[in-house]
């Protein structure tokens, strides 16, 4: 791990920081959203070879409402990393990871579907989880639980 | 005369290769094979799928969004609804990782137990997934046989936990009950008589001529197609990894119990029937490991601000007055701070990521389901097969679409 640690910090330099999890867990915050491909490229090459989860938490108060959260996976030995990538803005837009990992496909479709955030360069934007002409996107925290018919299916 | 011969083969040839259009047929929402709803639109040519999109999400019903709104006991009966064919491991899941933002541990008996909960869940998992797998190629008398057993594991839930499909079986630093004599040795009885079940379903199906033709080399998937698309459990091992997170990383004393995982060589259908009708034989092992080796104990962790007090201190002492209508009402008090935690449900990796502002409530809770990233593949996977191939591969991949669209 400490490896790792230390080979993204050599070519990232200042916009990465590690953060102690919670129960052990190794977080890395990545600053600068442009460089997000390379830096799965660089870590997939480099024994992560499995992108485990792709998700993202909606923070409204924040300056970055969103980060998002790859969840890698080292086979040999086992180790997890989990990469948190803040965005700015109401409407981010990030690099598609889809061409490093062919399972980020449906992850980034997801992400997108549930919080709004669009993926550059990915293959097949699109809904997954909510129909096509869906308004609104459901786990935004200001989205309602509970709410009128407009979101019905019609 | 060679000459002769040749041409005449590449005229009967080009009779053949006559084009045509290219015919849509939907699979879908609402059709036996799918195994829940899902929509599958292939491309044919004649009867060879040139290409597949699948569209989900026809059973979402906004689980994560609801977890947000309900304290941490309260977002159990929802994992009963993730995975459905095996909700007990889902339930032991989801309370893991609870436990591990609380920085607690069950008592070591509820950690047997909750062993005991997940294998017979695994094995009742890979019934329904190796029965009607073999139900979709044709083979319907395998499933009538090894389905019994599945009813067995039903009765052995609904005496553990008082339901047989939503189980609801863990709490957060332990389980709900203790396993009485009965239960005990109907699990006993189990155990003596599922072996030669599984051997009467190996000799209908492993070499049987129709079943072998319908699944080798069907949904061939290379390792490295395998990484890359986020494979965990049966299907990976079944392209050839031993990965298996007891092993590599073992959760609930996994490590005290032998036992061994399984491999296939080509990770096609075969391969993964294979892979799942031993690791039925291995849980029958660690079962009867773990049968006989039950600590004795409490069942949940004596911590009252975690765990409910029993009921004879609720109604006869202040304290447990208190500490019921606390736990109650505003629920367990977790920590701020994001975890991540991942169990080797039946299916795959299940992972819970949850992200606590310090409430009774998540900020944010994430299920990692094991079947969506398999899913993806599919696409992929059925390019240049024949429909009713298309059917076996959906079929061994153990698509769950409640934990699919979540």
């Amino acid at each position: 791990m400490k490896q790792t640690i230390g080979l993204l910090t050599k070519y990232f330099g200042d916009s990465v920081a590690v953060e102690p999890g919670l129960r052990g867990e190794t977080f890395i915050k990545l600053k600068d959203e442009s460089r997000i491909r390379e830096a799965m490229e660089l870590l997939r090459d480099n024994g992560f070879s499995m992108l485990i989860d792709l998700t993202a938490v909606h923070y409204p108060k924040r300056e970055h409402e969103f980060e998002l959260i790859y969840n890698m996976l080292a086979m040999e030995p086992l180790l997890r990393l989990i990469v948190k990538l803040p965005l700015k803005g109401e409407k981010p837009e990030v690099e598609s990871v889809s061409s490093v990992f062919k399972t980020a496909n449906w992850y980034e479709r997801e992400v997108y579907d549930m919080f709004g955030v669009r993926f550059k360069n990915h293959p097949n934007l699109k809904r997954i989880l909510m129909w096509e002409n869906y308004e609104g996107h459901p786990l935004r925290k200001e989205f309602p639980l509970e709410g009128d018919n407009l979101h019905c299916y019609d | 005369m060679r000459g002769i011969i040749y041409t005449a083969m590449t005229d009967i040839k080009k009779e053949i290769d006559i084009k045509t259009d290219r015919m849509i047929v939907n699979m879908g929402p609402s059709h036996p094979v799918t195994h829940g709803t899902l929509h599958i639109v292939l491309e044919l040519e004649g009867e060879t799928i040139e290409a597949s999109h699948t569209n989900i999400g026809y059973l979402h019903r906004g689980v994560e969004k609801l977890g947000e709104y309900r304290t941490y006991q309260k977002f159990i009966p929802f994992t009963d609804r993730l995975n459905y064919t095996s909700s007990i491991n889902n339930n032991v899941g989801y309370t893991l990782a609870v436990e591990k933002l609380l920085g607690i541990q069950s008592p070591p008996r509820a950690q047997v137990l909750e062993v005991i909960a997940c294998e017979l869940g695994r094995i009742a998992d890979h019934i329904v997934c190796v029965g009607i797998n073999a139900v979709d190629i044709g083979a319907f008398t395998a499933f009538l046989y090894i389905f019994k057993y599945r009813e067995l594991i039903y009765d052995i839930f609904s005496r553990m936990c008082g339901a047989r499909l939503t189980t609801s079986y863990t709490r957060i630093g332990g389980v709900s009950r203790d396993l009485d004599d009965e239960t005990i040795r109907m699990i006993r009885d189990f155990l003596t008589r599922f072996p030669s079940a599984i051997d009467e379903l190996e000799a209908l199906l492993t070499k049987n001529r129709i079943f072998y033709d319908r699944t080798r080399g069907i949904g061939e998937f290379s390792l490295e197609n395998a990484i890359q698309y986020g494979y965990t459990g049966p299907c990976l091992r079944a392209a050839g990894l031993e990965w298996d997170l007891r092993k590599k990383m073992p959760y609930l004393g996994y490590e005290n119990y032998e036992f061994e995982v399984p491999t296939g060589t080509r990770g096609d259908v075969y391969d993964r029937y294979l892979v799942r009708v031993e690791e039925m034989r291995q849980s029958v092992r660690i079962l009867e490991q773990a049968i006989e080796n039950i600590p004795e104990g409490p069942v949940i962790i004596q911590d009252h601000k975690i765990a409910l007090p029993q009921k004879e201190d609720v109604y006869n002492t202040i304290e447990g007055l208190v500490s019921h209508m606390k736990l109650v009402m505003e629920g367990v008090q977790a920590p701020a701070g994001e975890i991540y935690c991942a169990t080797e449900a039946a299916n795959g990796e299940l992972g819970f990521y949850i992200v606590s502002d310090g409430g009774t409530k998540p900020y944010r809770i994430r299920v990692r389901p094991p079947c969506f990233p398999i899913f993806s593949s599919f696409d992929e996977q059925v390019q240049g097969h024949m429909v009713a191939d298309a059917v076996s591969i959906l079929g061994s991949l153990n698509i769950i679409a409640g934990e699919l669209d979540r």
